[in-house]
């Protein structure tokens, strides 16, 4: 191990980057009527020329929830979470976020495997969002995210098709899409 | 590292390197063979090939560049002494394979195995714990490692792919092969970035003249050895090819490769060795499409290997460095409206393009001494850099855009690795400890992991000339692409260095015990049991995978981050050596390979349990006649199924497999020489799946039936060759 000083220099000059993946954008989110908090972010893709329009990759993983019971997590177009309730267009409903470890994931839920249901740790969840101002309708830049309870009957993960309205339930956090500082 | 003097190319840290038993003893084989003692035949293609000499070489009494020593005379019954017949002797030089887990082939015997079409990494899939991705030909999985999570090296230079146009000729001309080995687990502290298998290839003898150039349907290729002074030899090959049958297919199609090898090796007049090795390959497919004028795809890499070699009695030191150029493109011109004569043609046709470059430097040391006749001291440092000059990707991994499969843009690497031999008796007990660190820069983010690798290796001489081995060891490695298509697999690939490793690191822990032992009758028999649990921080089987979500009837991803894979098996193999009429080799392996998502345990991708290899090779006067048999249970394949809500018909979901009936084949070749004045030529037949056996590979629903029906695989290939060696 004496020979491992002698391979420092091989990185020295590489900086390592908070997060091991880029973050176009990012709502943080506040607590309304629960105490939830923390940053949901729209993370880059990766690519040497991505593309302006596609989908993007969510990550919740700094979002803090008091307790292991799951939320489900919607985007919204409006431009603060103070606009009214049912003011604002869902974009995309990212379905549902638990608890895991320190972390907070995304589970796709009623999966049957093998005759069994059950919820899956995804961890992460692509949505057709992205940050484009001559994209609007699927920029987050415009958009709030928000959580709430789930619901009996509640809708798969996917588009908003034009839903108008936040629906039942209160906004247990919120949070404005900005890009990062 | 090997013991003495050597005339061979010293091989760099990523060769196999000696393990347990510390230096590799060296072995020079003389095999007299009875039945010809007479008239000796001619040398014939398919014999024992010229081969290096071992490290031992200038203390043997018959150095590589020595007039043999006169045969000893023995006395007549009246004591008179008779001058002995001359035996044929077919000189059998090499490394002694210490580690009873590695399986050694010689070039020339890997070459002519019937099935292999003459290149010797398809051989590999004969071997026990190999299997491919398609038919006979693809690259290796070994042991259910991903190809390109395993590494495959010529003289210690890792090749960043094996094949060219995926399912073709190897990038390395046969005639450059001295001797293929493959080390299916278990590697020593020398190799880090690994956790698959371990291909090794030796250059061939460099003594002597000599020039081969072979011809067939798809390629021409020649192969020059020739002695620039008493103290440097220089070896150069190259080939150039193209998939006629594609042309037959579309006319329009333009595909060619071309392949180069030279090294050049000078002994220093202190016995100071200079090994200077070049390798290239390049793949180039041009294609219109609609509205598409040219759409052209651009393979390659090239290393430059130069290394400095001392050995002296007891230690061994070595030090080199290598440069690394790789290009992986794609290009597409769109047609564009005729002008009018005399009207303006416009702007030139637009251009799209994909892909990029890379280059690299590697810089690598090791050494060995024996303080003690008990102790043998290795160590050795390496460090890489690669920058990537990236377009937009050319391959997509997954059809959704996620930055955990992004593209590096740069990568350096550094390792640093210590191992004692400790002699004991019979036993020899081999600690070993590696340390990484491993850094890179993507798209929008960097990364850097640092691991430490413990391994050990107790290896045992057991009597009757029997050795057993027992290995443990952890390993890391960065995680490595392979390409998911259809029905075959490959990887490695050029321009995916630091792809994902921002996801993390892949871990491997693995235990294997093997033996080796003498059968008699020149047969030797081979043994080995391994368990690998596998961490993978990117799984590409599992990328664009699906599961189905029958309660809300959508699909979801398989999620392919952070998934355990574990691989149990045994191994067996029973050999006949060369020199006789009579060789080849039986193989089977049991292997159980599977896939930990979590929530629930699946065969892993190439979960094939039971796989069965004979072949042989029966050389009769100038005729040489081979056949090879190859056997195997089915994988689980993903099988379309409906359920209430999949009123649009049917579906697939990763969880929903299917194992179609055993596969057999059989492959032939025939082969004969001809002894001509001054040269000689060989001509051979070989038929790949002689038996028109179609391999199933997948499972799909009949658009017309909507009943589930077998994808099958049917691969025949049959190849005429002409070999001439000047």
């Amino acid at each position: 191990m004496r020979l491992l000083p002698w391979l420092l220099p091989v990185c020295a000059a590489c900086g390592v980057t908070r997060e091991p993946y880029e973050v176009l954008a990012s709502a943080n989110l506040l607590p309304g009527a629960a105490d939830i908090h923390g940053p949901l972010e729209l993370l880059g893709t990766g690519d040497a020329k991505p593309d302006s329009v596609s989908e993007h990759m969510f990550a919740a993983y700094h979002v803090r929830l008091p307790d292991p019971r799951p939320r489900r997590i919607r985007l919204f177009t409006a431009a603060s979470c103070d606009a009214p309730h049912d003011t604002v267009a869902l974009a995309w409903n990212l379905g549902q976020i638990r608890q895991v470890g320190a972390e907070t994931h995304f589970f796709s839920t009623d999966v049957e495997i093998g005759g069994r249901v059950i919820d899956v740790d995804v961890v992460t969840r692509f949505a057709y969002i992205h940050v484009n101002p001559d994209n609007p309708a699927f920029d987050a830049l415009g958009m709030i995210a928000v959580v709430q309870d789930l619901e009996d009957g509640d809708t798969p993960p996917g588009p908003g098709v034009g839903t108008q309205g936040a629906g039942p339930g209160a906004w247990l956090a919120c949070g404005v899409f900005a890009r990062p500082r | 590292m090997q013991s003495g003097s050597s005339a061979r190319p010293a091989e760099p840290s990523r060769e196999t390197p000696p393990r347990a038993g510390g230096a590799r003893a060296p072995r020079r084989a003389l095999i007299a063979v009875a039945m010809s003692l007479a008239a000796p035949r001619p040398a014939l293609a398919g014999d024992a090939p010229a081969r290096p000499p071992d490290p031992g070489a200038a203390a043997a009494p018959s150095g590589p560049h020595e007039p043999p020593a006169a045969e000893p005379a023995e006395p007549d019954a009246a004591g008179a002494a008779l001058p002995r017949e001359r035996p044929e002797v077919i000189e059998v030089t090499g490394e002694a394979p210490v580690e009873p887990s590695t399986i050694e082939l010689d070039g020339e015997v890997a070459r002519s195995t019937p099935g292999a079409l003459g290149e010797q990494l398809r051989t590999l899939a004969l071997l026990p714990g190999v299997t491919t991705g398609i038919a006979a030909s693809g690259y290796p999985i070994i042991r259910g490692a991903l190809p390109g999570e395993s590494r495959f090296t010529y003289d210690g230079i890792e090749l960043p792919m094996l094949y060219h146009f995926a399912l073709g000729n190897q990038v390395i001309h046969p005639s450059f092969i001295g001797q293929l080995e493959l080390r299916a687990g278990g590697a020593g502290a020398e190799q880090g970035e690994l956790i698959g298998g371990l291909v090794t290839m030796t250059p061939a003898r460099a003594e002597g003249t000599r020039t081969e150039l072979r011809a067939n349907p798809i390629e021409i290729g020649a192969f020059h050895l020739q002695p620039l002074s008493p103290a440097t030899s220089l070896a150069v090959a190259g080939r150039v090819g193209t998939l006629a049958l594609a042309k037959i297919y579309n006319p329009d199609y333009d595909l060619y490769y071309v392949d180069q090898q030279t090294q050049i090796v000078h002994r220093l007049g202190n016995g100071d060795q200079l090994t200077l090795t070049s390798l290239g390959a390049i793949d180039y497919f041009g294609r219109p499409d609609v509205g598409i004028k040219l759409h052209s795809d651009l393979l390659g890499f090239h290393r430059l290997d130069g290394r400095w070699t001392r050995s002296r009695d007891g230690w061994t030191v070595r030090a080199g460095v290598e440069t690394q150029l790789d290009t992986l493109r794609a290009t597409t011109i769109y047609e564009m409206p005729q002008a009018p004569p005399g009207v303006d043609p416009g702007p030139a046709p637009l251009t799209h393009r994909e892909g990029g470059a890379s280059y690299g430097a590697r810089a690598y040391a090791d050494g060995s001494m024996s303080p003690a006749p008990w102790l043998r001291v290795r160590g050795g440092l390496e460090a890489r850099h690669r920058t990537l000059v990236n377009g937009k990707a050319p391959f997509k991994l997954s059809t959704s855009p996620d930055p955990y499969l992004g593209l590096a843009r740069r990568v350096d690497a550094g390792g640093a690795w210590t191992a004692l031999d400790l002699h004991a008796a019979n036993l020899t007990i081999t600690p070993g400890l590696r340390g990484d660190l491993y850094g890179a820069e993507l798209y929008g983010a960097t990364t850097r992991h640092l691991t430490v690798d413990p391994r050990l290796a107790v290896s045992a001489e057991l009597p009757s000339g029997a050795r057993a081995e027992l290995s443990v060891g952890a390993y890391s490695a960065p995680p490595q692409v392979s390409l998911f298509r259809n029905s075959t697999v490959i990887g490695p690939l050029p321009m995916t260095d630091g792809v994902g490793s921002n996801a993390g690191m892949n871990h491997a822990f693995e235990a294997e015990v093997s033996a080796r032992l003498p059968l008699g009758d020149g047969l030797e028999g081979s043994v080995a049991a391994y368990y690998r649990n596998t961490h993978r921080a990117v799984d590409f089987g599992v990328v664009d995978q699906t599961f189905h979500q029958a309660v809300s009837c959508r699909d979801f991803p398989a999620p392919y981050r952070d998934l355990d894979t574990r691989a149990i098996g045994a191994e067996v193999m029973v050999r006949r050596e060369l020199a006789r009429s009579v060789t080849g080799w039986l193989t089977y392996s049991l292997a159980k390979l599977d896939r930990d998502f979590g929530f629930v345990r699946l065969p892993g991708d190439f979960d094939q349990r039971h796989t069965l290899n004979a072949t042989a090779q029966w050389r009769r006067g100038a005729w040489s006649f081979g056949g090879t048999a190859h056997l195997h249970t089915g994988r689980a394949l993903r099988y379309p199924t409906s359920d209430a809500c999949s009123s649009a018909g049917p579906f697939t979901s990763l969880d929903q497999l299917r194992r179609p009936a055993p596969t057999w084949r059989i492959d032939l070749r025939a082969e004969r020489a001809y002894q001509l004045a001054g040269w000689r030529m060989s001509l051979t037949f070989e038929v790949q799946n002689a038996s028109l056996t179609k391999e199933v590979s997948g499972y799909e629903v009949d658009p017309e039936t909507t009943r589930v029906v077998e994808q099958t695989v049917f691969l025949p290939l049959a190849v005429v060759g002409l070999e001439i060696v000047l």
